[in-house]
């Protein structure tokens, strides 16, 4: 028992003026007091130790968590750093994606600007010639004729200045294309950019499988209205597309040459179409079909079923991206093995 | 079945209380027997044997039948248990065979029960009880109801006792086999120490042997939180050293099921390792754990509650092990805990503080633990 206790206990008990039944409850309370000081000693003593214990753990946790924070912090620079050389090489990729397939449009493009520079050799050939004449006409005083010659060369001017600005807009289509998206949305005529790209792409694989050969088939919408798309980068998905089904057809035409009476006239398909509130770009081909154990991994970045040279696989990947996340569409296939495959675009008026 | 608690400060205080129980006609067969490792076990196993009473016992940390807790003394928990309903073995592990020890004890139940139970309790601080426990496991399967504890000492931690009424050992476990067709036995361990701290490494261990946490002596590592700034390795820092790992146990984290306790009950002071109740995994995580705050004795008691709602609405009689680390940790109040469940079934009652407990906690397996209340509830079915 506590001293005190004790000692206060001691002095009731020789008091003569309380009675027994005092002197019980007394030490009963005395009793239950010196139970209470002990539990609370007790509790003292305890939350003393637990107190010392607690700070000492505390302290290291907090030095544990700020070294895993420090840790952290390293990590998430790190990933930063990873995340923006990630970037940088994506867009490195997509850039070099875009080279390639200007690569691939070179013969295509060759094509297109020769057209024009056949015009302008010719007209410029021919009015040397006219003046050569109206030089003679000149000189015989039949001004009739000279005026009839400068009218002449005033029309293959004309058009010599026509075919140079179509050269011109080739080679600034062409540069629009290799350059970087602005990511600037512009209305487009869509179906002029089809059938541009479809030029290109046709003259392309022209110049590169000389003996390909498909029938193309162009239906294009007329109540189309314009669009507002980044042209350079829907041009690269119209081409990829194409390039795509030019490919297919191709692969078809070589397989079953080697089949005996095998008939089979390979198509290629470019349609577009208004529904009123989407504007749908459908590129069909009747190629071999894509095989249902690839069709779910053709969106996929570097997935190719081209031989090791031919295809980088971010063609589609890349377009896909385009026309989901550029431009809020969809673009989706139907494939059939044996039968062909329709990739179509599908995207949003606004 | 009828039960009786009886308690006393030596033999003959028991044999006193024994008569005065017997008076009335009580014929008790099965006496549970709890006492200090200095009183005379022979002279009561004795008196038992020749009163033809069957004597399941050990050694304890402190007893108690009610809210008055013993020290030194007898507690005994006497039950009229038909004596086809119940079989008591003893063997020794001396080679550390505690798994083979409790099989071939499982074994010999079966041929006596369909569905035996167990009350168990084992000897020698050294004994990876949770071996104790897979033992039955082996045999009977991983729903067997096994409960009971590791004998204690008085706090000396130096020899434990368990005993029947012509055997004794200090390594080995005297078991209390049940014929749970006929006699119900439910409890159910609860602890409530509070992990604090980061998890650490444990970086070497072989069985319950732990030597290093993160590469340090697990002693000096537990000295450091404990407050102190270092403990001299002589006999005379025994007793510090030991309430220091008592009072500041490791709990091991576990993947699966909550964590549960291993405090160091054998301090080495050559190389600052513990032996602990129960295994510890070379490479498991550890957190120290202080004591909770004092209201978890009413968890305690919840805990017990919902037993008593959910599996065991009436029983004959009860038994608590506690572990003597929630003596230390709740010093004069610990008996409150001890009345709070006496009072929910409100039937004789006898208890012990131990070393270790062996039950389930809620919703967890059959498990060794540490300073948890155990409470086990018996009755027999009519």
């Amino acid at each position: 028992m506590n001293p005190h206790l004790s000692r206060i206990a001691e002095l009731i008990n020789q008091h003569d003026q309380l009675s027994a039944d005092e002197k019980v409850a007394l030490n009963k309370l005395i009793t239950d007091a010196d139970k209470q000081w002990a539990i609370v000693d007790f509790k003292l003593d305890r939350t003393e130790k637990v107190k010392k214990t607690t700070a000492i753990l505390l302290e290291e946790t907090i030095e544990e968590l700020e070294k895993k924070r420090q840790a952290v912090e390293e990590s998430k620079n790190a990933l930063q750093q990873s995340l923006e050389d990630l970037k940088a090489a994506q867009a490195q990729l997509i850039q070099s994606e875009k080279m390639a397939s200007l690569g691939e449009l070179t013969a295509g493009i060759a094509h297109e600007i020769q057209n024009p520079l056949n015009f302008v050799n010719n007209f410029s050939e021919l009015g040397r010639e006219l003046i050569d004449d109206m030089k003679v006409a000149m000189a015989e005083g039949d001004y009739q004729t000279v005026a009839e010659i400068a009218n002449d060369l005033s029309g293959n001017l004309e058009k010599i200045n026509h075919h140079g600005r179509r050269a011109d807009s080739i080679v600034k289509g062409m540069l629009q294309h290799s350059r970087t998206s602005s990511g600037q949305k512009e209305l487009t005529d869509i179906n002029t950019l089809c059938d541009e790209y479809l030029r290109l792409a046709y003259h392309g694989i022209r110049a590169k499988e000389k003996d390909f050969n498909a029938k193309i088939v162009t239906e294009f919408d007329p109540s189309l209205p314009k669009v507002a798309i980044i042209p350079q980068d829907i041009g690269r998905v119209i081409l990829n597309l194409l390039n795509n089904a030019f490919y297919a057809v191709h692969e078809r035409t070589k397989t079953t040459a080697k089949e005996s009476g095998a008939d089979y006239q390979p198509l290629v398909g470019l349609r577009t179409r208004n529904t009123g509130n989407w504007v749908y770009i459908i590129v069909e081909d009747n190629g071999n079909g894509i095989p249902g154990i690839i069709r779910d991994k053709i969106f996929q970045p570097f997935f190719t079923t081209k031989p090791t040279g031919q295809g980088t696989g971010l063609g589609l990947s890349l377009s896909y991206d385009i026309v989901t996340k550029g431009h809020g569409g969809e673009l989706t296939l139907e494939t059939s093995e044996g039968t062909g495959t329709t990739f179509s675009v599908k995207l949003p008026f606004q | 079945m009828l039960a009786k608690s009886i308690k006393g400060t030596s033999p003959e205080d028991i044999n006193s209380a024994l008569r005065d129980a017997m008076a009335d006609g009580f014929r008790p067969t099965l006496a549970i027997v709890f006492l200090s490792v200095k009183q005379d076990r022979a002279a009561v196993c004795k008196m038992f044997k020749d009163s033809g009473i069957a004597v399941f016992g050990c050694t304890t940390h402190g007893e108690f039948i009610d809210e008055e807790l013993g020290k030194e003394s007898i507690t005994i928990l006497l039950l009229d248990m038909k004596e086809e309903f119940f079989w008591i073995y003893l063997r020794d592990f001396p080679t550390g065979n505690y798994r083979a020890a409790t099989s071939e004890i499982a074994q010999l139940a079966r041929e006596e029960f369909a569905r035996p139970a167990f009350l168990i309790s084992g000897a020698h601080m050294s004994t990876d009880a949770e071996e104790l426990l897979k033992g039955f496991e082996d045999v009977i399967g991983t729903e067997v109801n096994v409960y009971g504890s590791m004998a204690g000492d008085d706090m000396s931690f130096t020899e434990q006792f368990v005993f029947t009424n012509d055997r004794e050992s200090n390594r080995g476990v005297v078991v209390l086999a049940l014929d749970e067709d006929k006699i119900k036995i439910r409890g159910r361990a609860t602890c409530g120490w509070k992990a604090v701290g980061t998890p650490k490494t444990v970086t070497r261990s072989e069985g319950n042997h732990v030597f290093t946490v993160d590469d340090v002596p697990v002693l000096d590592l537990t000295v450091k939180y404990s407050g102190f700034d270092s403990i001299s390795r002589d006999a005379a820092a025994k007793d510090t050293a030991l309430l220091i790992a008592t009072t500041l146990p490791l709990q091991l984290q576990r993947e699966k099921g909550d964590p549960i306790m291993r405090p160091g009950l054998i301090v080495n002071f050559d190389d600052g390792s513990f032996i602990c109740s129960g295994t510890v995994p070379q490479g498991s995580k550890v957190r120290f754990s202080v004591p909770p705050d004092f209201d978890v004795m009413d968890t305690v008691i919840q805990q017990a509650g919902d037993l008593k709602e959910k599996e065991m609405p009436e029983a004959d009689a009860l038994v608590v092990f506690s572990c003597a680390g929630r003596l230390l940790a709740f010093g004069p109040m610990m008996n409150m805990e001890i009345e709070g469940i006496r009072k929910l079934w409100n039937v004789p009652m006898a208890g012990m503080f131990s070393n270790g407990e062996l039950a389930r906690a809620t919703n967890g397996n059959l498990e060794m633990h540490n300073l948890t209340t155990c409470c086990v509830a018996l009755k027999a079915y009519k």
